[in-house]
């Protein structure tokens, strides 16, 4: 399958690589260096279920995680990511600069400050 | 102040609380609801010296209100003094040194209610989901849990 048909956003039942992503998750994924896009998947503190997205690799953590928490229905608030190692990804970087890989699972958090 | 009959309360928690389960049991919390009086508990390990930290959240009129959240002496209800009180730092944190949980969406944050409150700059808690500003935003139970999570994995310790 071509990449140019995909675009960014949630993955689910219709989208074009939900089998291959969500279904088919354990199976040993084939590099694609010219893939332009990283799968995730992504918990979020508010319900139980994750959620798949797709996003652009040269996307700002930022955007995809305000992406994210829109579809989560959050309406306020900086989100960010959370890696299982417990790490809060930078907000400006890039998700590659970040070192988000295909099939990651993720965290949807806050970065707002202390007071 | 808003007076919202228990039982309203008690449906928004329990449809919050399917998500804060699962978001604790993910990152190593032990939680409980105690519907009828209307109270949670989360209680976790301080990252950096292995200690039991415990929270507790009184949940009336939520949430025409955020909840009242405190660090509790663990396995009671006391009050937690700086033994028991995460250290805050080293970035900006929600651990004040007047042993408050300082974040918009803790009801004693705010001077109006609680004396210890550091906060006269937020309105009255009955504004805390309209809250604007860069400062930690948790609009469901989970969220604050996640919140408390990330700022006590910033913590270097107790207070005392």
């Amino acid at each position: 399958m071509g990449t140019e048909e995909l675009v960014i956003g949630i993955i689910e039942e219709g989208d074009p690589e939900y089998e291959l992503i969500v279904v088919e998750v354990e199976a040993p994924e084939e590099p694609r260096p010219e893939d332009p896009f990283v799968r995730v998947k992504v918990f979020a503190p508010r319900v139980p279920d994750p959620k798949w997205f797709r996003f652009r690799k040269d996307q700002t953590v930022a955007s995809a995680a305000e992406h994210a928490a829109k579809a989560f229905g959050y309406t306020a608030g900086s989100p960010t990511f959370e890696t299982k190692d417990k790490v809060v990804l930078d907000r400006s970087l890039t998700l590659e600069a970040a070192g988000v890989h295909n099939r990651e699972v993720l965290d949807l958090v806050d970065a707002g400050t202390g007071v | 102040m808003s007076s919202l009959p228990p039982t309203a309360v008690r449906a928004i928690v329990e449809s919050e609380w399917p998500g804060s389960v699962a978001w604790a049991g993910r990152h190593g919390w032990a939680v409980t609801l105690q519907p009828d009086e209307l109270v949670l508990r989360g209680a976790t390990y301080h990252p950096a010296v292995h200690r039991l930290v415990e929270f507790v959240a009184h949940l009336d009129d939520y949430k025409a209100l955020p909840p009242a959240w405190r660090v509790v002496v663990p396995g009671t209800d006391d009050a937690a003094g700086p033994a028991h009180f995460p250290k805050p730092g080293p970035e900006a944190s929600i651990f004040h040194g007047n042993l408050v949980l300082c974040a918009p969406w803790n009801r004693l944050a705010y001077k109006s209610v609680n004396d210890a409150g550091p906060h006269t700059d937020w309105g009255g808690p009955e504004g805390w989901l309209n809250l604007g500003g860069d400062h930690t935003t948790a609009h469901t139970l989970g969220d604050m849990l996640a919140s408390i999570d990330r700022f006590l994995r910033l913590s270097p310790g107790m207070m005392g």
